[in-house]
């Protein structure tokens, strides 16, 4: 039987390779193309790293982006990346000599752009240092602030809350498996506090469900009003709170800028939304940016809502962070920012 | 882009793939222009220097303007990989029915008295890190077919291994417009 089976699989195989060598010859030409294509592209583009050869464990934060990179990182594109001697992207200005300081995370570290677009290194007649990493929280921002607190004395500092996953993982242990500072209700639920004992070079143990599955149900909810206070607001609240005393005491001021994800700003993108759990009637993307609006009010910190200045084409295609024209955007506005508030608290 | 990425599809546009396929694309038509013309060798080869030079000079300074016909092109390339994986497919069909003409059996793999067929599930291996979200990469063999084959033979079903060759095209036919990211990425340490 087996022979019998075999036989008649060869005969039917030669049968099916004379009736498929038309369709292979009709496609030598993108075959041909394809490979002299690859190999020049292999010889062209520059070699790039791989995202963990651009940040490191650290005991306290997680991971810490690397300190003197020159190289290329890939995302849509390869971008040329530099990090100063802490690991912070651009080498063009010191924390000391900035007069801006931007806190925040991949956004403000400029992924996915060359080092000669990226915001910070445009912002004209303007000095201005980035503090960010790739997959920050605003915990670990917090406790770079605090950090570097002393180093902040009548400096404009920029807190870039990302809209699309910064405000549910101020509550969560681990992103994607590697643990992350996050911060706890103290018992009575009067405040909170920042934990960081669980943190290790370890895998967390229970990553749940997959990262990329729950992250637009997450911005659906913040898009969508609920009876009840969200718990992430009033952790936001409190990091917020916490970062103005320090801005206070170190004589910086302290202004919050919202980063809408790319999904709030076109018609597809409220369609992707919807899909995802949202309901039309309800569902209201200038959300996120009204709560942030009233905390910022009540704790006497200026706000403004990305949302007013960015549009769908400031974003990458393939990816959810800002092209060529969003850094040149987000210069302006710096630009515009540092006239209305650094001027004013000079006079 | 795996390195063993044989895919008539080319990648989404990128600045060094754009120059690569200009000169690619300029190379071969160069070559054919110089196999073609009416000329003598003298005159051949400067038509094809001068196809050539065009385009290395587009590739260099506008790059960008290349993404149309680079557009055009992988279009063609995926029509091409559609029709193409359709036929395929139904030769693989053809052989499979050809060989259920003789009769199927069913292979039941039993557990012994007292014993199980569950497996333990362990922790995640540290290549899961290296995955786009918390489950592990997806981990092939070394040759895939390779593996096809061993099992055909092990399990009496030798003639499966005809089966391998239009497999191994159906991938390369592969035209799905994915993004395709390098391993690593959002990999923090």
């Amino acid at each position: 039987m087996t022979l019998a089976r075999l036989i008649v699989a060869l005969v039917a195989a030669s049968i099916g390779t004379v009736l498929a060598l038309p369709v292979i010859l009709v496609g030598l030409p993108f075959w041909v193309v394809k490979a002299t294509t690859r190999a020049l592209a292999h010889l062209l583009e520059p070699r790039y790293v791989p995202s963990k050869g651009l940040s490191e464990y650290h005991p306290v934060f997680g991971w810490v982006p690397k300190a003197g990179v020159d190289g290329y990182h890939y995302v849509d594109d390869v971008f040329r990346v530099t990090t100063d001697d802490q690991g912070w992207r651009s080498r063009t200005t010191t924390l000391a000599e900035s007069e801006i300081v931007v806190l925040g995370d991949s956004y403000a570290w400029g992924y996915g752009i060359d080092d000669r677009h990226f915001f910070a290194n445009r912002v004209p007649q303007r000095r201005v240092k980035a503090v960010g990493a790739f997959g920050y929280n605003m915990v670990q921002e917090f406790l770079w602030l605090q950090r570097l607190s002393t180093e902040l004395r009548g400096k404009l500092v920029l807190w870039f809350i990302y809209l699309g996953n910064d405000l549910f993982e101020n509550l969560v242990p681990h992103r994607r498996g590697y643990r992350l500072p996050f911060l706890r209700e103290q018992k009575g639920g009067d405040d909170w506090e920042v934990v960081t004992s669980h943190i290790g070079p370890s895998k967390w143990w229970y990553a749940g469900r997959g990262y990329g599955r729950i992250y637009y149900e997450q911005l659906v909810a913040y898009c969508t009003p609920t009876i009840h206070p969200r718990r992430e607001y009033a952790a936001c609240e409190a990091l917020l709170r916490w970062g103005k005393d320090l801005c206070d005491t170190a004589g910086a001021r302290l202004i919050v800028v919202s980063i809408p994800d790319k999904a709030q700003l076109s018609a597809a993108g409220r369609e992707l939304l919807l899909r995802h759990g949202g309901i039309p009637e309800t569902f209201d993307p200038d959300l996120p940016d009204r709560e942030l609006r009233s905390i910022c009010e009540r704790k006497e910190l200026p706000f403004v809502a990305g949302k007013d200045h960015f549009d769908v084409q400031d974003y990458k295609a393939h990816d959810v962070h800002w092209n060529e024209r969003g850094h040149q955007r987000m210069a302006g506005l710096i630009a515009d920012i540092y006239d209305r508030y650094a001027t004013r608290s000079r006079t | 882009m795996s390195s063993t990425d044989l895919r008539v599809v080319l990648p989404p546009p990128r600045r060094a793939w754009l120059r690569a396929f200009c000169l690619a694309t300029s190379g071969w038509v160069g070559l054919a222009v110089a196999a073609l013309a009416p000329f003598g060798l003298p005159g051949k080869v400067v038509s094809a220097a001068v196809v050539v030079v065009a385009a290395v000079a587009v590739a260099a300074v506008r790059p960008g303007a290349v993404v149309m016909p680079y557009r055009a092109w992988n279009k063609a390339a995926r029509i091409y990989a559609r029709g193409g994986r359709t036929v395929l497919l139904l030769l693989c069909y053809g052989v499979i029915t050809s060989v259920g003409v003789l009769g199927s059996r069913l292979q039941l793999s039993r557990p012994a008295p007292n014993a199980s067929l569950w497996y333990r599930q362990d922790g995640l291996p540290p290549e899961a890190y290296a995955s786009q979200d918390d489950r592990p990469g997806r981990v092939w063999p070394k040759s895939q077919w390779t593996s096809l084959a061993l099992w055909a033979v092990r399990s009496g079903n030798a003639w499966a291994v005809v089966l391998v060759p239009f497999l191994a095209l159906i991938a390369v036919f592969d035209s799905s417009d994915r993004q395709e990211f390098p391993p690593g990425i959002y990999t923090l340490f």
